[in-house]
């Protein structure tokens, strides 16, 4: 019987052994917990509204964590963590292409676990609240209330993450937000957060928002420092 | 470790390279290098045939072209004396005869004790006693001065019957002239020639070490960490064997590298798997400590910590057999020094620490991995604390202290213990080497040895450093540069 507060946590893991005991540590925080053994069964009986956040295992028999990740990005915007064993750095890339919102290196601990997961969920359901103001920045109309983005009156589908981190850069236009004080704000990351995290959102962010994302208008880099949204 | 192995492979080709470029380019008295012994050989064989073929046509155009002068004048005088003999002059028109015939030479007839011709004065040192007894004996005389500038032709000579001798002075000056500038030309050439064949002798030296220098290159690159370096395949058999020996060795290598970071992944995925699920499930004891017994609680605190020492060590291999593997990567991101060193302090948790920084590096940025660097950092601190003694200093300068732009900055972490004898404080650095602390620590034995490879990977160094006199304790530096210089490779 869980109530709506519950957090409903789906973890795709492979080793029954490492579910088991990540699902009992999960639970003892007061999180629900759904587990599969695979990609392919993770996705048959993904729900969008019944799962709060996705925890991936790369490395899985038959469809691998990225592609996972893929699968469910095309259908929702939940937040996803992806979880790598291997001490790679192309893996983490991958996985935050493929469009994870931030991953976490076995092994983690529970703790961690649900300070990130909490992290992901406070933005995502209160992304903005304190500014609600519509904000225009040249074609693109920003409604933090709302949760939306429109271009030119389309509307633009973004993830909570890309959504949260646009409402950051947007708080202060033409500030330079360095990638720790974005860490801090959208993920929650002290000073020793990954950088790549930013960059690669801001990377995704940019395909949906830009009209010519390799010139980028509104996500602006500034060299050394971080990111600028102009108008 | 077969990682080891391969390390210490490239290692090897790297200092091997570097050894020939030293010897090739800086040292003296060492052997020059191959191809500045082609360029050599091979001028030196230009120019010396050269030189050779120009001397032996000096001195047979000398010698010929004396004897050619020399029957040339003879033939001319005899032509002349011949002239005068048969046109039948008269004693009295030999004086003009003699200036129109030889406007340029000295000519002059004697016919007993009378004087034709060019004054005698001319003739005087030349002409003597064995001259005239030769002409006498009706032969020709051809004598040049002491100083080879005229030659004198002497020949009888009858005019009207009367028997006379005949004396011409030939300058030479003008056939020197000529042999002057003819040995001009060839001086010249063979300077031209030099310049050739030295040149010659580059190119030709370059030409037949190219196959040598691209290999060198090639193996360069290879520890660089380009693995899919290859020498062009070539038809020349003499290169074939290089080229394909070199090529198998690059794959071999390229091979062993690629199944290293297969094992180094593999075994991480091994190791971590489990780890995960024991720290997970002791989460989950944790959580129901109050339903333990005391006795059940100290175990899982035994447990508790162990593991965490576990997965450090865990870590700790790991991270060293990717430098092992030369797989390791520096993350880099621009960092404003004082604010990197104030959040790395504050990550230790030590609120005892104290902080010494100069305040130029308020305004500071260095390009640094956060993690590694903050590992080292905090891995100093930590050994400060745990073999030292309070009061422990983090200070940080840059240098040259007080510059405007400096090149690098020292960061270095100080405490007041017993202090390490700094004649084998770099044993320190070694794996698994805790000197004479043995047994007192918690770490993986790793920390000093990883922040050494840390700090490498950054281009910087690390050592003990001595402190002020009268004062007991250790101080460790780490010189990092502040424009990262890429050493090593730095593969994804």
């Amino acid at each position: 019987m869980q109530s709506t507060d519950t957090v409903r946590v789906l973890m795709v893991e492979d080793d029954h052994r490492i579910r088991s005991s990540v699902r009992m540590a999960l639970e003892a925080e007061g999180f629900a917990v759904a587990e599969h053994e695979s990609g392919e069964d993770a996705l048959a009986d993904f729900a969008a509204d019944d799962i709060h956040v996705v925890l991936v295992d790369i490395m899985l028999p038959g469809i691998d964590g990225f592609e996972v990740c893929r699968r469910l990005r095309a259908a929702s915007d939940v937040p996803v963590i992806m979880v790598t064993a291997r001490n790679r750095t192309e893996d983490v890339i991958l996985g935050l292409e493929a469009g994870a919102d931030d991953y976490m290196t076995k092994p983690f601990d529970t703790g961690e676990l649900c300070a990130r997961i909490k992290a992901l969920l406070r933005r995502a359901n209160g992304a903005g609240q304190a500014r609600t103001a519509h904000r225009l920045f040249g074609d693109l109309e920003i409604r933090p209330d709302e949760g939306r983005v429109l271009r030119n009156g389309q509307e633009i589908k973004l993830t909570k993450t890309e959504f949260k981190l646009l409402c950051e850069l947007a708080s202060a236009p033409d500030k330079v937000f360095s990638r720790e004080l974005l860490l801090d704000r959208v993920w929650g990351y002290g000073y020793f957060g990954d950088g790549r995290l930013v960059d690669v959102h801001v990377r995704r962010l940019r395909t949906k928002i830009e009209v010519d994302p390799a010139n980028p208008r509104h996500v602006v880099t500034v060299r050394g420092l971080g990111y600028r949204l102009d108008h | 470790m077969s990682s080891r192995f391969v390390a210490s492979v490239i290692a090897s080709t790297t200092s091997a390279y570097s050894r020939t470029v030293e010897r090739g380019r800086f040292a003296k008295r060492r052997p020059r290098s191959l191809q500045a012994r082609v360029a050599v050989f091979v001028s030196l064989s230009i120019f010396g045939g050269a030189t050779l073929l120009f001397s032996i046509t000096v001195i047979a155009s000398r010698s010929w072209v004396g004897a050619e002068q020399q029957r040339l004048l003879e033939k001319d005088a005899t032509g002349h004396v011949r002239l005068m003999e048969t046109t039948k002059l008269d004693a009295g028109d030999l004086d003009t005869v003699l200036e129109a015939l030889h406007p340029e030479t000295l000519a002059a007839v004697e016919l007993g004790s009378r004087w034709f011709g060019a004054p005698r004065g001319a003739f005087v040192g030349i002409v003597d006693a064995r001259v005239n007894a030769e002409i006498d004996q009706s032969r020709l005389v051809y004598r040049a001065d002491a100083t080879d500038t005229l030659s004198l032709i002497a020949l009888p000579i009858n005019v009207a019957g009367t028997k006379g001798r005949y004396y011409e002075l030939a300058d030479h000056s003008a056939w020197d002239q000529r042999r002057a500038r003819t040995r001009r030309i060839l001086v010249l050439s063979s300077l031209v020639l030099a310049v050739l064949a030295a040149s010659a002798g580059v190119i030709a030296g370059r030409r037949f070490s190219r196959p040598l220098t691209d290999a060198a290159t090639a193996a360069r690159r290879i520890a660089e960490g380009g693995l899919d370096t290859r020498l062009p395949e070539t038809d020349d058999p003499a290169l074939a064997d290089l080229t394909k020996t070199f090529n198998n060795m690059a794959e071999a290598l390229a091979t062993r590298l690629e199944s290293d970071r297969r094992f180094n992944s593999d075994v991480s995925h091994e190791l971590r798997s489990p780890l995960t699920t024991l720290v997970a499930s002791l989460a989950v004891l944790q959580s129901r400590r109050h339903e333990l017994s005391p006795a059940n609680r100290t175990a899982l605190d035994l447990l508790d910590a162990d593991l965490h020492r576990f997965t450090r060590l865990v870590d700790d291999l790991l991270e060293m057999s990717r430098f092992d593997a030369n797989v390791a990567t520096l993350l880099v991101n621009k960092v404003n020094v004082s604010e990197f060193l104030e959040a790395a302090a504050a990550a230790t948790g030590r609120f005892d620490l104290n902080l010494a920084m100069s305040p130029m590096l308020r305004v500071f940025e260095i390009e640094l991995d956060k993690r590694r660097i903050a590992r080292v950092i905090t891995n100093l601190i930590d050994n400060a604390y745990a073999h030292g003694n309070p009061p422990v200093w983090l200070r940080a300068v840059e240098i040259p202290p007080g510059d405007t732009s400096p090149t690098h900055v020292k960061i270095s972490i100080e405490d007041r213990g017993s202090g390490v004898d700094l004649d084998h404080a770099d044993e320190l650095f070694e794996r698994f080497n805790r000197g004479p602390r043995q047994g007192r620590s918690n770490g993986s034995g790793l920390g000093l040895a990883l922040a050494r490879e840390h700090v490498h990977l950054h281009g910087g160094t690390i050592s003990f450093m001595p402190l002020s006199r009268g004062v007991r304790g250790t101080c460790i530096a780490v010189v990092l540069p502040i424009r990262r210089t890429p050493r090593g490779p730095e593969l994804p």
